[in-house]
């Protein structure tokens, strides 16, 4: 039999069997960067991790968490870290992220640099503190239409001490057509004091991937994984009058931070809550809150709401948030005290409130603000 | 028959008299869209004249001692492209790790390079005209070298130009055609002055 | 029309999952490069200029955004809401960032609502990709005209 035409197939394969292995080859002599020294803070503390990866997931590798919204897709701009070592140039993907000032100090995108030597890295302490948790989804229910209340129990690490105003990121499993894991931030509105559970106040985003997982497919018994503590939006100590402004689920972390105060018997200083929402329709909490009003003299409530439909029976405050903010604060608040803020909703209702704020010389320090941005 | 050229000849013959992209029309792609940044123009230039030097070889051997041992010339076309794409891989990794400065200067064009045909034309002609070992790598170092100075010429023209009353409906790729043959008109002049086979 | 690298790339980060949850194709499936194209001539059709379309959709969206997350009356005839969440959205032509905010626009006199975004904004004035039918957020030509009152 003659076997001639075997050989062209045969000599084009081996070429590029010869090829590919070569390929292979220099692929693993030149993408093996070996066992690197990870020094974090001054060599307080020192992980050794397998060279090639980003360096945000090399850390997470050993339960350092940086904090991340995006999970890794140079998105959302938060997982920022400041290397000591040189690390080469800024990457395209991380540019618009960076500021003047943060480009002269070398911080970077911990999930675009990728851990290729030995490094230095800078990370603030309480990121140490940060852990991922297991847990088990004990309700969810609606508040409004549109925002539902989810509660967690902790089943391992089973506790958690956390500040109030922090926040989570709840890791979202693939489902449907959504092929990877899904990371997004948000506030803790349970108090601290619990410790075994958390509470979280979720707006349906339309399109939103984990929104939309949460409100249409998770229910009380699943599991779901989430890392925290995270954030420094919390209570600075003071004897200042506090003016909490929020819109929305803006409310999760100002409900814990309230919570923890009366618990802590933080009580003496004056407190003024502006809270708010669309119509009559979107508020929520409003019950718990009055009853908090009752049970604490210097704590006063203000729900505000944006439009009136004809057959709300709504007998609050109507207009913006900001309208009964600056009522109190040209009228009610005395101008000589000293003021603290601290502010959850919109980049716009927070620019808002800064500016009437500022008007009212609060200075800018002492205005803490969560932005959803 | 190997032809007897010097190979300085041979090499100031491919980039000017002999420019690959000019006077043959190859590599038309990526000519006329990276010619419009001087800086992009100049690391697609770099990073084809290390490809076409290093193909040039590699392809050289692998004609004439695999394919013309085993009577296969007829399948050069497939094997030099799986050549061109392997080389090109390997460089990229080598490169990124040896000089991520270069890597990022570089950038994607070291990978669309695979599909520039300006490096498979210099493979194909070497094996057309017989070169030898020595003339197939000068001759490659010397295209590459003439396809860079053509798109720097055609970049630093057309920043000139950019900034030219130019008719509305000439306006980018139109004018840049024109550009292009009138340059191919000049390097014509040269022809025939230097043989390369 | 050719499908260019560009758009097949576009159609990849359209998928359900990638960037949003349902993606941006909806049921449509036609190509990307068609479901443009339609779009195109339908807009000479009725005679609208996309800059100008997104000029006037982005005057409702800078008005929405006073109201802080409350409904805002906006030339008497609309009312405007901008809900915002944290977070951003790359456009799946991989031009640029966009806030995750949506824009509900209600015609007073009909009722109709309209429903788009920051991002779909962009894809409207960049690219005339107005998303699939079937999509959250698709936007109609002819819808368009009525609720804006062209």
């Amino acid at each position: 039999m003659n076997l001639d035409f075997l050989i062209a197939p045969l000599v084009v394969g081996i070429i590029g069997t010869v090829l590919a292995g070569l390929i292979s080859l220099i692929d693993l002599i030149v993408n093996n960067y070996g066992e690197v020294k990870l020094s974090i803070n001054d060599g307080k503390k020192v992980v050794t991790v397998k060279g090639g990866a980003p360096l945000l997931s090399s850390l997470a590798e050993h339960d350092i968490f940086l904090p991340s919204a995006c999970g890794g897709r140079a998105t959302c701009g938060v997982c920022k870290v400041k290397i000591k070592s040189d690390v080469g140039p800024y990457l395209p993907t991380e540019l618009p992220f960076m500021t003047q000032g943060e480009k002269q100090k070398n911080i970077r995108l911990s999930c675009q640099v990728k851990v290729k030597a030995n490094l230095e890295l800078e990370i603030p302490e309480d990121l140490f503190a940060i852990q991922k948790y297991s847990t088990t989804v004990t309700s969810i229910k609606d508040l409004t239409p549109d925002i539902k209340e989810l509660k967690l129990a902790l089943k391992d690490p089973n506790q958690i001490s956390f500040k109030a105003g922090q926040y989570a990121q709840l890791i979202i499993p693939p489902y449907g057509k959504i092929k990877q894991f899904t990371q997004r931030a948000y506030s803790i509105s349970s108090s601290p004091s619990d410790r075994t559970s958390l509470e979280f106040v979720i707006r349906l985003v339309p399109g939103g991937i984990a929104t939309t997982y949460i409100h249409t497919l998770l229910k009380a018994g699943d599991d779901l994984e989430l890392i925290a503590p995270l954030g420094d939006f919390y209570l600075r100590e003071s004897e200042a009058d506090m003016l909490c402004v929020a819109g929305g689920s803006g409310m999760a972390p100002i409900k814990s931070l309230l919570f923890d105060m009366y618990e802590k018997g933080i009580t003496k200083r004056d407190v003024y809550y502006f809270f708010g929402a669309g119509t009559a329709a979107d508020l929520f909490y409003i019950d718990l809150l009055k009853d908090l009003e009752k049970k604490w003299r210097t704590f006063h409530f203000i729900p505000v709401v944006t439009q009136m439909d004809s057959n709300d029976k709504w007998k609050g405050e109507t207009g913006l948030v900001t309208k009964p903010l600056e009522d109190f604060l040209a009228a009610k608040i005395p101008k000589q005290n000293p003021k603290q803020a601290y502010l959850c909703g919109s980049p716009g209702m927070i620019d808002a409130v800064i500016k009437i704020l500022t008007a009212y010389e609060v200075n800018k320090d002492d205005i803490f603000y969560d932005k959803f941005s | 028959m190997t032809p007897t050229i010097d190979p300085l000849i041979l090499l100031l013959a491919s980039i000017f008299t002999s420019n690959i992209l000019l006077s043959n029309f190859l590599g038309m792609c990526s000519f006329i869209s990276i010619s419009k940044d001087l800086k992009a123009a100049h690391g697609l230039g770099l990073a084809v004249i290390v490809v076409m030097t290093i193909t040039s070889i590699i392809n050289w051997a692998v004609y004439n001692h695999i394919l013309v041992f085993f009577e296969l010339e007829y399948l050069r076309y497939i094997v030099f492209i799986i050549v061109i794409a392997a080389v090109v891989q390997m460089l990229e990794m080598l490169i990124e790790r040896i000089s991520p400065a270069l890597y990022m200067g570089l950038g994607i064009f070291l990978p669309l390079i695979t599909v520039n045909c300006a490096i498979l034309g210099v493979s194909l002609f070497l094996q057309i005209r017989n070169y030898s070992i020595e003339q197939s790598a000068v001759y490659g170092f010397g295209s590459g070298a003439g396809w860079w100075l053509a798109i720097l010429a055609l970049a630093a023209i057309r920043k000139k130009v950019d900034a030219a009353p130019v008719p509305a409906g000439l306006k980018g790729p139109g004018i840049t055609l024109i550009i292009i043959g009138l340059m191919a008109m000049a390097f014509m002049g040269f022809s025939g002055m230097l043989n390369v086979q | 029309m050719k499908m260019s690298p560009q758009h097949n790339q576009a159609v990849q980060q359209m998928q359900p999952g990638v960037i949003t949850a349902e993606g941006f194709l909806g049921t449509d499936k036609r190509p990307l490069a068609d479901i443009i194209q339609a779009d195109e001539e339908q807009a000479a059709r009725l005679d609208i200029e996309w800059e100008q379309l997104a000029a006037l959709l982005r005057k409702f969206y800078k008005a929405g955004i006073q109201a802080l997350g409350g409904t805002i009356e906006f030339l008497g005839k609309w009312n405007v809401k901008v809900d915002e969440a944290r977070g951003l959205l790359p456009c799946p032509f991989k031009d640029g960032l966009f806030h995750k905010h949506t824009i509900l626009v209600t015609h007073k006199p009909s009722g109709q609502q309209l429903l788009f975004s920051e991002l779909s904004l962009h894809l409207l004035e960049k690219h005339h990709f107005l998303q699939g039918k079937g999509s959250t957020f698709r936007l109609e030509l002819s819808e368009l005209k009525t609720v804006l009152d062209l």
